[in-house]
């Protein structure tokens, strides 16, 4: 939920709804919770997206678009053990300066997404692709998700790749993107002047 | 953008939103939330395993070994040790205090109490007062969490397991209720939230 604040910073900043891609670094929120005492904490977010739909004969409404969350919350009903690993190596992540078992958090290897690292699921499927916001220097964010499949053949590999290419992609949004006075996980790409 | 919107000009844009923000509904999230796990006990095996398997990989490292020495001092293949760092396995105390062994480190155990009961512990009516007066739920009762981490062995150790329960309140933040039975030099990883 956005709260009046936020509103209103957005509305000072004088973004061009539904012509401006407006960002956010969405919380995983039992993440937060289960760790606002932890010694150390790096915040994993979620890169989402604000957007104003039209809706069905209703006035304009702004919601937030998450597809990571949205897959995260499909992996937790349809495929229980990845998701359970998944969020099991983010709470050590994030409660650790670094990490040295590539088998918990590893760089991803592609020349296009250097900086890119790959939350990892031994036994399973499931992987998320995250990466270090610069702004802050601190928090993880996750820009990507990938089932990756028993048979490595080139068809494969290909999905492999566009879906590293797809959070590099999203990653750089971010980097790109201009900050919004007063808000520190909100930013926006001016497209429409 | 729909021809909707298009038609719309910023400022009755906006006007539209704030509505929305008065109702609470602005922002709402499309898809599902990710649920909370905190209460799952596969989850928290799962978080038990992650630690050990992160932390007993720093001790590796930190010892000068890799897989395939830690294995020939265990005694057992690399492929048993490596299963161990991939987390596959469901590590028995045993192994684990023969892992430490090797490493020259020693486990520490632990359980803290889980955060959601702290924030918001069982309200019990006073009745005198007829004030509600939190009492915080017992680490066992209320199902606090349990963390694993390794310390180097003190010397002269006699390799007994250090067990620290510390029962954490919100409140009383930093207190440490605990008994150890031999206190750890410094820690490899990050051990107990203090």
């Amino acid at each position: 939920m956005i709260d009046q604040r936020t509103f209103e910073c957005l509305k000072k900043a004088n973004v061009k709804l539904g012509l401006d891609t407006i960002l956010c670094l969405a919380p995983i929120t039992f993440l937060e919770a289960r760790l606002a005492d932890a010694v150390v904490y790096h915040p994993i977010r979620t890169l989402a997206e604000l957007r104003v739909d039209s809706g069905a004969g209703t006035a304009p409404r702004m919601v937030i678009h998450d597809p990571i969350a949205a897959e995260l919350a499909d992996w937790s009903r349809g495929r229980v053990g990845d998701f359970r690993k998944i969020m099991g190596n983010l709470e050590m992540i994030a409660t650790h300066a670094q990490i040295e078992n590539p088998n918990i958090l590893k760089p991803v290897r592609h020349k296009q997404a250097k900086g890119l690292s790959e939350v990892t699921v031994k036994n399973g499927q499931a992987r998320l692709f995250v990466f270090q916001d610069p702004h802050d220097g601190k928090s993880l964010v996750a820009t990507g998700t990938y089932i990756k499949r028993g048979n490595v053949g080139e068809k494969e590999l290909k999905k492999q790749d566009q879906a590293i290419l797809r959070a590099a992609e999203r990653r750089d949004l971010w980097i790109q993107a201009a900050p919004i006075a007063g808000l520190t996980t909100w930013r926006v790409l001016r497209r429409g002047n | 953008m729909s021809n909707k919107i298009a038609s719309l000009t910023q400022a009755e844009l906006w006007g539209a939103l704030q509505n929305q923000l008065e109702s609470g509904t602005l922002g709402e999230p499309v898809a599902g939330e990710v649920p909370d796990l905190a209460a799952d006990p596969d989850y928290l095996f799962e978080v038990l395993r992650t630690r050990l398997a992160e932390h007993l990989y720093r001790a590796m490292k930190a010892a000068g070994l890799n897989e395939n020495k830690l294995a020939r001092k265990l005694g057992v293949s690399r492929q048993a040790v490596n299963e161990v760092f991939q987390m596959k396995t469901n590590m028995t105390l045993k192994s684990l205090a023969r892992f430490c062994a090797a490493l020259n480190v020693e486990p520490i155990v632990g359980v803290q109490q889980r955060k959601q009961d702290v924030i918001d512990p069982v309200p019990i009516m006073d009745a005198v007062s007829s004030r509600p007066i939190s009492i915080p739920l017992p680490a066992a009762a209320s199902g606090g969490q349990v963390d694993w981490g390794l310390s180097g062995l003190p010397a002269g150790s006699t390799g007994l397991l250090d067990i620290v329960n510390c029962e954490k309140s919100r409140a009383a933040k930093g207190s440490r209720n605990g008994i150890r039975v031999a206190p750890p030099k410094a820690p490899v990883g990050r051990t107990m939230a203090a």
